[in-house]
């Protein structure tokens, strides 16, 4: 749903993790952008899923 | 068990010795860290685990992280164990899982403290017990009288008799 200050994948969560994930495809990138992930609804699901 | 209690039956007139048991409870994680007097908050939040728990901190979320503590329960050689991929990124596991504590060893914890009301601690262990949160999160001592518990009853039972003492204060419970 990606819904901002209620979201839990937000950008510490994923500066964690390099640490101890190895799905190299969530991590951030070098210029701080993250990918955007395979569960992430766009407004156009979200619309349907409503 | 025990001595049981003398009780009065209506039907029959007739007075006979009671004898009662708690097999077990059913609680939520907070109503079960009342309960067992052990806190069910932070790093040592397992009261199985105890303070084998494998929990470490996150750097930048900083939150406390369960994350892959229990692929030591799984058998010695299951190919989860050596995987590196989906669980914690290059980790394998080899430890077992950690021991069953047993009676006499719950007991030996409690030698060192003698509270055991949760309004002596100020509220789940805000008066706290030496090592609290590093080698245990004990805030009361579960029961107060020295039970003798056969070594193949689980702390789990242990801790539930806890709750037999409080219901039924006028039961005596000497020995299994």
């Amino acid at each position: 749903m990606n819904v901002a200050g209620k979201t839990k994948d937000n950008v510490k969560s994923r500066m964690d993790l390099p640490n101890i994930c190895d799905r190299e495809d969530l991590h951030l990138l070098a210029n701080g952008v993250d990918h955007v992930p395979i569960w992430r609804l766009d407004g156009n699901m979200k619309s349907k899923f409503f | 068990m025990g001595q049981g209690v003398w009780v009065y039956d209506v039907s029959t007139k007739t007075n006979f010795n009671m004898h009662a048991i708690l097999m077990r409870t059913v609680s939520d994680f907070p109503a079960y860290g009342m309960l067992s007097g052990w806190t069910t908050h932070e790093r040592l939040l397992c009261l199985y685990c105890q303070d084998n728990a494998d929990a470490f901190q996150l750097r930048y979320g900083r939150k406390t992280c369960w994350f892959d503590c229990h692929r030591r329960f799984l058998r010695r050689n299951h190919s989860y164990r050596r995987n590196k991929t989906l669980f914690r990124k290059n980790k394998t596991i080899c430890d077992p899982p950690p021991d069953e504590y047993y009676g006499d060893y719950i007991l030996n914890q409690f030698c060192d403290f003698d509270i055991d009301r949760t309004i002596s601690v100020g509220g789940n262990g805000h008066v706290r017990i030496d090592g609290y949160g590093e080698h245990h999160n004990w805030h009361k001592k579960v029961f107060s009288r020295i039970y003798r518990i056969g070594k193949v009853i689980y702390s789990a039972i242990v801790l539930t008799l806890c709750i037999l003492r409080r219901i039924s204060l006028t039961t005596s419970l000497t020995q299994f």
